[in-house]
């Protein structure tokens, strides 16, 4: 690859080209050009990877509930916990976490690891950053994350004005050097699933600028030290490049194959892709739905796809008389023929759902929606005219959807296949953004049914069905509420074991089957791709290429 | 002279005033609450609320919290962005980049739209003229977008000539294909008003009068036609440089260039009212400066023109 391939070309092209490329020449001279410089490739021995992501919001842990900063975390960090092949967790940083009750679970860590900055990893160092990361005031976005842990309520009073009645977790209490104990408020089974999650990482010392009071420094953010495969070089480049560089002490089983990872800062998602095309770009984690059509013959056998934990759903708010006979919901749930959209619309980077769990958490049945997500037009027609018909719905079905999401297209593919399936007018009503919505949703105006996506933060079934569909969910906006799932989410919290908490959570999604408070439609999938210079790429639960498997290729560069 | 630039600078404080506040407004007031738009889908805590309504002022009314920014954006100190940057470190960093975009494109606009246009216009009817003519009609009726996809498939990714994004190790080169995106349109209206300008100059009486004392083509074309067809086309330039900023909102994007274009789009998508405020209200002054100048300039290229 030349540096500057616009002026290789000027020294070879002749003839009418040869020309208008020397006044071009010309032109770039007198703006101030020249032809000189450019920059190696790679440096030293190993392979420097470069992957694509939008600019992050924050880069620490518990300030980064977004998939950008997200990626870059796990270049830097190391968590807890890693999963199997069955997504359930394994200890990786931590030797062991244990618990006898749920409740207060012990946690001691692999002795001998260090930080990029040499400083060892000790029990403070997760709990000066979990409190951090629960300091109401420090306002970090993944702060309900240590909700469950025994003294959040005094950290985070509830009139936000007033001072903390607490600066520390009350369930946080150090053993020794290498273990701690975590209290939590109440028993939770899967507590060990939700250590693999970003906000759980650990900080230095040297991140704070004052531990007592859980202030951390700028530098924190600018150029974070984390105890993971690869270190910061120099800091973040705002909008334009974060690079890393493999850290020689890193104490995981797995060490990095590649000599570091630039994460290239994108503004548009099309620009990826046509960078990796060029040759510019090693990773890129999301291929965009306008370069889906050709990214098979584009890529090959670089092209790669696997299920993700992103599922779309279709709710009907329970405030709304229009929705609230099960047969309408399930009528409507029928009549959409949901194969045919994600291949006409989403050209298979999606995949139809008839449950009401990813298939990525341990616990996911196939189908347990039943018949009621089939698609069947006959029935789905019988049920819609004996439940009311057109009547029952007020002349008309209506979707509401956010346009800065892309959504347009399948809310009006499903409302055409109501109309046909069902005879009755089917509309798609936009809203500028999901929050207008919600605001809309809050003061119980009639919207419709509305689109909804949902992405979970750690692989427990819980974690879709407890803020989803629990009378107090943080996301449950339509306002299920059924007393009965609420206990068996209870009660599979409080199980003796993982496995056994999985029964109560099937249990409970088998109400949800019952009831149809909303309608699942589709989960994502990730679709993404490769240079010819790296390969074994694969994609963790998160969404994140995994950092540690990605190997140059034999015969690429 | 000096009547003329008082009376044009008031006008244009109130011209500033008055977008801004239009802005401000459509970026604040616009959203039923601004703090649920500021979180996205995620719920936000009490603690995220209150320091947001402090920061943003959002508890006092509208005309308050207009003035509270508008005194930090004259003061220097226009806040943060709502992920917590200072506003003023992100527009120093991307105003180079985008300054360098449009510079370059306006050489590129001027020294292929003007002597194309010079050329096109002395040989009218001629088959550049016809062929120019032709293709600054498609430029013109296609949108950048296409145009810069378009672009970049072709040089960068197809053949190779160019990078498909921002490589700032490439210096000024990496400009190059962004800046002849950007530029087009503006080259292609800028061909053609210089190509009618210059045709019907050359029909005018005083050109055939020159013509008629014996001095040469050179200095008929070169001075008489040049100068006065140039009038039209300086009017255009100037408030092309203010466009071919705003323009850049697209084709920073398409290339990903980390310039004020990139950082407005961006500030749009993620509803952060402060940046997209600071950033249009610098492009508000640089457009109503650049006219200023431009009206200037006519009274030196056109002695007749005189501002009382």
């Amino acid at each position: 690859m030349t540096a500057m391939p616009w002026c290789f070309n000027v020294r070879t092209s002749n003839g009418a080209r040869g020309r208008a490329a020397a006044i071009l020449i010309l032109v770039l001279a007198a703006a101030g050009l020249g032809c000189g410089g450019g920059s190696p490739e790679s440096s030293g021995t190993g392979l420097i990877v470069s992957e694509g992501i939008a600019e992050p919001k924050h880069l620490v842990p518990s300030n980064t509930s977004e998939s950008e900063g997200a990626a870059v975390l796990d270049a830097l960090f190391t968590p807890l916990v890693d999963y199997d092949r069955e997504n359930r967790p394994v200890e990786l940083a931590a030797a062991s976490i244990s618990s006898t009750d749920s409740r207060v679970w012990t946690i001691a860590l692999k002795p001998g690891w260090t930080f990029h900055n040499g400083e060892p990893v000790t029990a403070d160092s997760y709990i000066n950053a979990w409190n951090a990361g629960a300091f109401g005031p420090n306002a970090h976005d993944s702060n309900s994350f240590f909700d469950k842990i025994a003294g959040y309520a005094d950290l985070n009073p509830a009139d936000a004005r007033t001072a903390p009645a607490a600066k520390k977790l009350s369930g946080l209490v150090k053993k020794d050097d290498l273990t701690f104990e975590v209290t939590l408020a109440q028993p939770y089974v899967n507590f060990k699933s939700m250590l693999g999650y970003t906000a759980f990482l650990p900080l230095p010392k040297a991140a704070f600028d004052d531990v007592a009071n859980n202030r951390l420094a700028a530098s924190a953010e600018q150029a974070p030290i984390g105890q993971g495969p690869f270190k910061m070089k120099g800091t973040w480049q705002h909008d334009q490049l974060i690079e890393t560089e493999v850290f020689a002490d890193y104490a995981g089983p797995v060490k990095p194959k590649v000599a570091g990872i630039a994460f290239k800062i994108y503004q548009q998602m099309p620009t990826q892709y046509q960078d990796l095309l060029a040759g510019q770009l090693d990773l890129v984690k999301l291929i965009p739905i306008e370069n889906m059509s050709t990214a098979k013959a584009d890529l090959g056998e670089r092209f790669h796809q696997s299920p993700s934990s992103v599922i779309q759903i279709l709710a009907f708010p329970t405030f709304d008389r229009r929705y609230s006979k099960l047969d309408i919901r399930k009528a409507i749930s029928m009549a959409i023929d949901r194969d045919e959209i994600v291949h006409a619309i989403f050209l298979d980077s999606q995949v139809s759902l008839r449950a009401f769990v990813a298939p990525t958490v341990p616990g996911y049945r196939e189908n347990t929606c039943g018949e009621a997500c089939q698609y069947n037009p006959a029935k789905a027609k019988a049920l819609f005219e004996a439940a009311g018909g057109a009547a029952a719905v007020g002349g008309k079905v209506e979707i509401a959807y956010n346009v800065d999401g892309g959504h347009k297209p399948w809310v009006d593919a499903t409302c055409n296949q109501i109309k046909k399936n069902l005879g009755v007018d089917c509309v798609g009503n936009p809203q500028p953004k999901f929050a207008e919505l919600l605001a809309k949703l809050k003061k119980k105006q009639p919207v419709g049914a509305f689109r909804m996506g949902w992405i979970f933060d750690y692989p427990v079934m819980e974690n879709y069905l407890g803020p989803m569909y629990g009378t107090n969910g943080s996301s449950n906006y339509y306002g299920y509420s059924n007393p009965q799932f609420d206990g068996l989410l209870m009660s599979g919290d409080k199980a003796a074991s993982p496995a056994d908490s999985i029964k109560y959570y099937q249990q409970a999604e088998d109400l949800l089957t019952r009831d149809l408070p909303v309608l699942p439609l589709r989960y994502m999938q990730n679709t993404f791709g490769h240079s010819t210079r790296v390969t074994n790429v694969t994609m963790d639960l998160f969404n994140r290429i995994e950092l540690l498997k990605v190997e140059p290729a034999a015969s690429g560069r | 002279m000096s009547a003329y630039l008082i009376r044009r600078l008031l006008q244009m404080v109130l011209a500033f005033v008055g977008t801004t506040l239009i802005v401000y407004a459509l970026m604040f007031q616009i959203a039923e609450d601004p703090l649920r738009a500021l979180a996205g889908e995620k719920p936000l805590s009490p603690s995220q609320r209150i320091q947001l309504t402090e920061q943003y002022h959002l508890d006092r009314p509208f005309l308050v919290q207009y003035a509270f920014y508008m005194r930090g954006l004259v003061t220097g100190n226009p806040g943060r962005t709502i992920a917590g940057r200072p506003i003023a470190d992100v527009l120093s960093e991307a105003w180079p980049r985008t300054i360098r975009l449009a510079l370059l494109s306006l050489v590129i606009v001027i020294v292929f739209g003007v002597a194309g246009g010079v050329f096109a216009g002395l040989k009218r009817g001629g088959a550049f003229d016809t062929i120019s003519l032709a293709l600054s009609l498609v430029v013109i009726g296609v949108p950048v977008f296409v145009v810069g996809t378009v672009f970049q498939t072709v040089f960068a990714v197809r053949l190779g000539w160019f990078r498909p994004s921002y490589a700032p190790e490439l210096g000024l080169a990496t400009y190059v294909l962004p800046a002849i995106v950007l530029g087009l349109l503006s080259l292609a209206t800028a061909l053609r008003l210089t190509r009618t300008s210059v045709a019907e100059n050359l029909r005018a009486d005083y050109v055939r009068t020159a013509a008629a004392k014996g001095l040469s083509r050179t200095r008929v074309v070169g001075v008489h036609v040049l100068r006065n067809s140039l009038i039209p086309v300086i009017t255009f330039l100037g408030v092309e440089l203010g466009q071919l900023m705003m323009g850049a909102i697209v084709t920073e994007g398409i290339f990903n260039i980390p310039g004020i274009g990139g950082r407005l789009f961006q500030g749009i998508r993620l509803e952060d009212g402060p940046l997209v405020v600071t950033i249009v209200s610098i492009l508000v002054t640089i457009y109503l400066v650049t006219n200023l100048i431009v009206d200037v300039l006519y009274a030196v290229l056109d002695p007749r023109i005189r501002h009382g």
